[in-house]
């Protein structure tokens, strides 16, 4: 099936792995021996950093499109998406055990981290709720990705069990992603006084849980779009009839989502009558944030979407997962503590911008490998069964 | 979609994007321009049109200062700008009262900017000429003011009435020559009718009896007063070529330096004065005098405190101005506060305005404000706050003794009823019975070190100069009669530390007799003895403003234990 | 799916959602703290900058000896904050009426917001009034210094791998083995401008010293209600945020704040499942009802084509049965003819013999 075995190990994109993955042991040394400390620029105004903005929010945030696709196939009933689900799925799980991966670098003490859920469960905090549905989540995502790896590994029987369990592990699967998206947002609700009024909100678990649903279905196209070319050798007949009809489909329901979240970040702001912010500094970054990251790439993707335009959304793909991520950075980094005189606030250190560097890269290679051997993008022709 | 939308969506994008950078940018620069605006005290706000309606354009922020500076190096006077009526500049700019709106809008339109650009054509620096309209309406001026209240305090009035510049316009009856005093010169009182200003001998009061803060129908507001009678006066001397004359400029009433410099010349003239001078000349004030309720109405028993003798001169000295007590007019409180409160006196009644220790104007109110110096603070902050006076201390005022005034039996004596002359005598011989020195024990009574050593732990036993300190707090006392009236009992001063004793006792209770454990729910409010001694001295160390030793200066109270 | 898996489904989804004990905010109880439990009352107006309450507070934890000394005034310069080597500390503040200090420690709040948020319960409120950690239980994901909204607890960021986090703990193990009477830093301080007793005999006391002394004291008790009531309660004579302390808080505790999105993810768990599960029935639904009409239309089409097909079958027999009929009409005309004719040919031929 692979090619790979036969061409030579020292392809470009295996240098600059392997040049990240090195850099990034060497940091993961550095963390377990001199601390947290001496590895990043947290101190004790900012016990969170890129770690938590962009490993744990940005991740789990662009991991959302296995859930809604999901749902889009197997209870909307949307077959025409059929051959996305798998990808996507795939993406989810990889982007969700990263995130796991990543947190054992951010914690304190890593190997505790079986202990909210199984010595003293915390259940006043929404961090408890995050991490209770994550794991969750991750465990139905392994099970939804499995069938790929069994009929991969050709064990028929245990493959056919599991497909049987496909509808219910979907439900449970977006039930878990509503908590759990929706309870990352809530984590800052808990921090009024040290967010800009105009990101914080008592609503702000519901702009990070409808925020989500754009972000997965925008990181479906975007990085659909990345792994058409390389892998275009892997994908059938029936992915590549259907990518234009996912893209377009897409397109449209981001449009109406980030419609939608654009509505509800407007309910935010008005929440508290805090209109008057946006004649600041402050509200000049937010309106940037909301016209030119959620406004435009709503409108691009149904302009998009009617002219079937793919390669205008491909760019309000990439734009949106770019608005998402600086949604969540603005939260969780540039908004928070946003009253500290400037020498107190937090700027993240190269060795942290390593490890996600890292986390990132270790997860593009677990993709490569699996994508290259296991029926991601083709279905195995033993098990073409209608769904 | 075409490429012409993708270009027209591109360039609305980078538009958005400008509009919002160039919005950062500017936020982020708000807030310097507040921290340079020049501080001036001769602000004057021209808006005069306010009285014709709403105002189209912000009211003007003159710099009056500036202008007459200007003026002066081209020998101008105040006539440049302003008109002169019988001898006195008119404060009103270039015009006698205002007419028609429009008329007194050309009137400064065109002279303000007339002489700017007089002086423009001349080739020099001027102010805003035609159609620079916001250079003058500016509704955020770049100046603030730290003009400060102008006024004439009893030492500065002593200076007017004792120098020659300012003659009485008066004959005297008796003699035929220009009295001595030289009151009539600004005191006048004012009848109604022919709507003019007449002198009346005994009546001097002060300004502010009549000149309010605002103007009423009856007289102009004090601002307008003191710079019609105060200015043009100094401004009349100044160009008959008097040299020493009285501040032209808003900076040489209203500005601090001018009024440090003045409040130094005044206590020249004072201290050349001499002690036994009277600021204020005798005008009708008693010396010494009986404070008492007036007189009841027919019939009723009168019910009161015995009266007050009270040293009216003494009083005189140490006030700045009259206004300090006789806050209204320069007449006797009794007048307005009766017993049972009138409408005049605010329904204030006699004895809140007498007593009230939040008032100034009331003698306790005023004494108490004498307390809050360094010098005093040290005990009396450590004393309890009172709303009133403790009902011991009342005779200290209100002296009883006895009277040899002829009284009927059973009856108070009527001290309403007496004259003058009668009071003095009746008060003098009040006051001969009251002790107006500061008394305490015995020098060899009073110990010189006392060992405070209950509590030694991380430091050695603290060794008090006890005798030295309270010979010094006698020091402070001595030079104020009212302290030597208040501590004339012997065992008076000792009460600020060893408080919650017996008054005169010679050995006052241990400390650790009440202060023992900290933090004893029964007793919420009571600290524990170590507090009790730090709280006790370093409270009178920080209100007297000692610099050693210093609260923290933990060594300089007790030596650290060696280990 | 079938119709039983379905049901059993739902069923599951409402017993989650019954599960769990009675919510308290539904039932009118409310919980006014414990009724015992002691705090500290700070004066600012006493306190005068000595840094023995840092000291005492450093001993009696044995924690590590700081950089500089407590006894150096001149740190009192800079704004510190707590870190991990000290649990307290006294800055100074240029106030209005002179220099004024405040002592920074954890205010152990009535409802605190670290021990609401830490997921593994690593905090307690305890009876006597302090909240304390437990480093046995901590993961060390530091939202408790995240929630906190004075930024009191520090960490640990210089241990690899058994980081703490510190912060005051009004030396509640100290005061339970009886070591203590009062927390370290009460008893040191020799003005007593920190008061150690139950909370709400303190804001008795508090009370007081303000009604007694109006012109000394701000008209408030820092603590009183902020962020839903703390046990260290704060005097001053300087406003407070010329103190350092928020005015902003609001009187709100974090637990209340985080109830109302804790309080939907039991209805989550129970709704979602039948709304999804109810969206999947009516697209499977659809699915086969267009499945039907298309097998009715195809029925339909077939049965027309096949009526179509019979009627034109009748007709050409009907056709051929004419023909026919009619061909067999037109061979015995001609039959009868042909026979006619030689019949009449025969007659002639007859007669001609006869005639002859």
């Amino acid at each position: 099936m692979s090619t790979e075995n036969n061409k030579t190990l020292f392809t470009p994109a295996n240098i600059i792995t392997g040049i990240f993955l090195a850099i990034g042991l060497v940091i993961t040394v550095l963390r377990f021996t001199k601390g947290l400390g001496y590895v990043t620029n947290l101190d004790d105004n900012n016990p969170w950093g890129i770690w938590i903005s962009f490993d744990l929010l940005c991740g789990v945030a662009l991991a959302a499109g296995g859930y809604t696709t999901s749902s889009a196939c197997y209870l909307f009933g949307m077959k025409k998406y059929h051959s996305a689900v798998r990808p996507a799925i795939l993406t989810a799980f990889l982007g969700y055990s990263l995130v796991v991966f990543a947190l054992h670098y951010d914690v304190g003490r890593p190997y505790r981290l079986v202990y909210p859920l199984f010595v003293s469960p915390g259940t006043t905090s929404l961090l408890f709720e995050v991490g209770l549905c994550v794991f969750l989540y991750v465990t139905v995502l392994a099970i939804e990705f499995s069938p790929a790896m069994f009929e991969w590994l050709g064990m028929k029987n245990l493959r056919n069990k599991i497909h049987k369990l496909t509808l219910a592990l979907t439900v449970f699967g977006v039930v878990l992603s509503t908590l759990h998206q929706s309870s990352l947002g809530a984590l800052y609700i808990a921090v009024p006084s040290k967010i800009h009024p105009l990101w914080y909100s008592p609503y702000l678990a519901v702009l990070f849980f409808v925020s989500s649903i754009p972000a997965g279905l925008s990181m479906v196209i975007f990085e659909g779009t990345l792994a058409h070319k390389p892998w275009h050798h892997m994908m059938d007949k029936t992915h590549l009839d259907e990518h234009e009809g996912v893209i377009l489909g897409f397109a449209r329901g981001a449009s109406i989502a980030l419609a939608a979240y654009f509505c509800v970040k407007l309910v935010a702001v008005a929440y508290d009558n805090n209109w008057h912010y946006l004649a600041t500094g402050w509200g000049a970054w937010w309106l940037l944030e909301v016209l030119g990251f959620v406004a435009l790439p709503s409108l691009l993707y149904a302009i998009g979407s009617r002219e079937k335009n793919i390669k205008l959304i491909k760019w309000t793909a990439a734009l949106t997962v770019f608005g998402i991520i600086l949604n969540r950075f603005n939260v969780s980094i540039v908004a928070f503590n946003w009253q500290l005189p400037a020498s107190q606030r937090y700027f993240p250190s190269w060795m942290e911008i390593g490890i996600s560097i890292f986390v990132v890269t270790v997860g593009v290679t677990v993709y490569r490998f699996i994508v290259s051997r296991m029926p991601i993008f083709f279905e195995h022709p033993e098990y073409k069964d209608a769904h | 979609m075409e490429k012409g939308r993708v270009l027209l969506l591109s360039a609305g994008a980078m538009f958005v994007l400008a509009v919002v950078s160039i919005l950062i940018l500017e936020a982020q620069g708000v807030g310097e321009a507040q921290a340079n605006a020049a501080v001036r005290t001769d602000m004057v706000t021209i808006d005069t049109m306010k009285a014709y309606g709403k105002l189209e354009l912000p009211p003007v922020t003159f710099l009056h200062d500036k202008h007459t500076m200007a003026l002066k190096t081209g020998e101008k006077d105040c006539k440049t700008c302003h008109v002169e009526k019988d001898g006195v500049i008119v404060t009103k700019f270039k015009r006698e009262k205002d007419t028609t709106q429009a008329e007194v809008k050309v009137v400064y339109h065109k002279n303000c900017i007339g002489c700017h650009t007089d002086m423009a054509g001349k080739g020099q620096k001027t102010g805003p000429l035609d159609g620079a309209c916001r250079s003058c309406h500016d509704a955020k001026p770049k100046v603030s003011s730290a003009k400060l209240d102008g006024g004439l305090n009893n030492a500065l009035h002593y200076r007017h009435t004792s120098t020659k510049e300012l003659p009485s316009t008066l004959k005297d009856e008796a003699t035929g020559e220009l009295r001595k005093q030289n009151c009539d010169r600004c005191h006048h009182e004012y009848n109604k009718d022919t709507k003019k200003t007449f002198y009346a001998k005994g009546k001097e009061g002060t300004c502010r009896s009549c000149h309010e803060a605002k103007a009423t129908k009856e007289s102009r507001s004090m601002s307008q007063a003191a710079h019609d009678s105060c200015v043009n006066c100094h401004r009349t001397l100044a160009l008959k070529g008097v040299k020493e004359t009285g501040p032209t400029q808003c900076a040489g009433c209203h500005s601090k330096e001018a009024q440090a410099k003045t409040a130094a010349k005044n206590k020249e003239a004072v201290a050349k004065a001499g002690e036994g001078a009277r600021l204020i000349l005798k005008a009708g004030q008693p010396d010494l005098t009986l404070v008492s309720i007036e007189k009841p109405a027919e019939g009723a028993k009168p019910m009161a405190m015995s009266p007050v003798a009270f040293n009216h001169k003494l009083h005189e000295k140490n006030v700045d101005t009259c206004r300090a007590c006789h806050h209204k007019e320069t007449v006797a409180c009794g007048k307005c506060h009766t017993v049972q409160g009138v409408k005049e006196g605010g329904f204030v009644q006699l004895e809140q305005a007498m007593h009230r220790a939040s008032a100034k104007q009331s003698c306790v109110g005023c004494h108490k404000t004498k307390v809050a110096e360094p010098k005093c603070a040290g005990c009396h902050g450590l004393m309890k706050e009172r709303k009133q006076p403790a009902s011991a201390e009342c005779k200290k005022c209100h002296i009883q003794g006895a009277l040899k005034v002829p009284a009927e039996p059973g009856q108070m004596p009527a001290y309403w009823a007496m004259k003058p002359e009668e009071k003095a005598a009746a008060a003098a011989e009040l006051v001969k019975g009251r002790g107006d020195k500061a008394d305490i024990f015995n020098t060899d009574d009073i110990p010189e070190k006392v060992t405070i050593k209950s509590l030694v732990n991380e430091y050695e036993a603290s060794e008090m100069p006890h005798r030295k300190i309270v010979l010094k707090l006698m020091e402070n006392v001595k030079d104020s009669k009212m302290s030597g009236v208040f501590h004339s009992d012997p065992g008076t001063v000792c009460q600020a530390c060893h408080h919650n004793g017996v008054a005169g006792a010679k050995k006052p209770p241990k400390c650790s007799n009440c202060h023992g454990k900290p933090f004893d729910s029964k007793q919420p409010g009571r600290p524990g003895l170590k507090a009790a001694y730090h709280a006790q001295c370093m409270s009178c160390h920080k209100a007297m403003d000692l610099k050693k030793p210093l609260n923290t200066d933990c060594v300089g109270c007790h030596k650290e234990k060696k280990k | 799916m079938k119709r039983r898996q379905f049901l059993g489904l739902l069923g599951a989804a409402g017993i989650t959602a019954t599960l769990g004990t009675e919510a308290q905010a539904a039932t009118g109880h409310t919980f006014d703290g414990y009724p015992n439990a002691k705090g500290v009352l700070f004066d600012s107006t006493r306190c005068i900058g000595c840094r023995k309450c840092e000291a005492a507070c450093n001993k009696v934890n044995k924690l590590p000896a700081p950089a500089k000394p407590f006894d150096d005034l001149k740190v009192l310069g800079n704004e510190r904050r707590t870190d991990a080597k000290a649990y307290t500390v006294v800055n100074k503040y240029a106030g209005k009426k002179g220099p004024a200090f405040r002592k920074i420690q954890c205010n152990h709040c009535m409802e605190p917001a670290c021990a609401s948020v830490c997921f593994v319960r690593a905090f307690t409120k305890n009876p006597d009034g302090s909240v304390t950690y437990d480093a046995s239980l901590c993961v060390g994901c530091r939202y408790c210094m995240v929630a906190c909204p004075f930024n009191i607890p520090a960490y640990e960021y210089s241990d690899p791998l058994t980081p703490r986090v510190m912060k005051c703990t009004m030396c509640h193990d100290q005061i339970k083995k009886g070591e203590l009477t009062a927390p370290g830093c009460v008893g040191a301080c020799p003005k007593e401008a920190l008061v150690y007793g139950k909370r709400k005999d303190l804001i008795e006391i508090a009370r007081e010293r303000i009604k007694r002394n109006p012109e000394r004291y701000q008209d408030h008790v820092y603590g009183e209600k902020e962020m839903g009531g703390t046990n260290w309660l704060y005097l001053s004579g300087e406003e407070f945020k010329d103190i350092g302390l928020r005015e902003d808080l609001g009187n709100v505790s974090v637990p209340t704040m985080t109830s109302g999105p804790l309080s939907v993810v039991p209805m989550v768990a129970a709704l979602w499942p039948a709304l999804l599960g109810g969206v999947w029935a009516m697209n499977k639904r659809k699915e086969k009802v267009a499945a039907d009409e298309q097998k009715a239309a195809v029925r339909a089409a077939k049965a027309e084509v096949k009526a179509e097909a019979a009627a034109k079958l009748a007709k050409e027999l009907e056709k051929a049965e004419k023909d026919k009929a009619q061909a067999i009409e037109r061979e015995v005309k001609r039959a009868l003819e042909e026979a006619a004719a030689a019949q009449k040919e025969a007659a002639a031929a007859n007669k001609d013999e006869e005639g002859a």
